[in-house]
């Protein structure tokens, strides 16, 4: 069995490229995706929180995401090849925000709390 | 657990959480608690069409609590002196629900 590493990794897997539904012409490329264990925790909301939430959100969870960024497009291929499908590729991998992006909710740091 | 294993630990697991819990009219009242805190699996891939791609974001979040109300000291009159916070007793990794939790990143 592998063992994880903590981060967040490039991880090559294949991608099939085809030039319409029925897959007229197609073709595979290896792409890049960003896979890893980034660091996530979750703790007793703030009272402040929980009287802004009407007492619902009993727990604050801080995380982050492996995330891909600096996606290029691959250069048009030929249209009797693969049409004009084109697959992003390349990109960078980091352990940043999750969930939507842009706009994804900022940082927060509580000031006398911490883990043993 | 030791610091080394915490630089390398991969999952989500409970783990001791100091805060102080306090409100206005009364004292603050430090208090170790279980919290949860780990690493869990999240990817991202490109994909061929909008928007291009497609994201599976985990995090360690509690699975099982139980309620814990503290009364906090020097609280002045009238107001509610207790104090009521989630114990983890187990923690999973999955999705951030909005609905009991604040969701927040880095």
């Amino acid at each position: 069995r592998q063992v994880a590493i903590p981060g967040c990794h490039l991880h090559p897997f294949n991608v099939t490229v085809r030039s319409d539904r029925q897959g007229t012409c197609q073709g595979s490329h290896v792409a890049q995706a960003c896979v890893g264990h980034c660091e996530s925790s979750a703790f007793p909301s703030r009272y402040s929180v929980l009287v802004a939430s009407g007492y619902r959100h009993n727990v604050t969870s801080v995380s982050q995401c492996c995330t891909i960024s600096g996606l290029k497009k691959l250069p048009s291929l030929p249209r009797s090849q693969l049409g004009r499908q084109q697959a992003p590729t390349g990109g960078r991998c980091g352990c940043t925000v999750c969930g939507c992006r842009p706009g994804a909710p900022g940082t927060c740091h509580r000031p006398g709390a911490g883990w043993s | 657990t030791s610091s080394g294993n915490l630089l390398t630990f991969v999952g989500c697991a409970v783990r001791e959480f100091t805060f102080l819990a306090k409100k206005p009219g009364c004292r603050g009242l430090r208090i170790t608690t279980d919290a949860c805190w780990g690493r869990c699996e999240t990817w991202e891939k490109p994909i061929l069409e909008p928007p291009y791609i497609e994201a599976h974001h985990r995090v360690c979040t509690y699975n099982e609590t139980r309620q814990v109300t503290v009364k906090l000291p020097n609280c002045a009159p009238g107001v509610d002196p207790f104090y009521t916070y989630p114990v983890a007793v187990r923690c999973d990794c999955g999705a951030c629900s909005t609905a009991t939790t604040e969701c927040e990143t880095i």
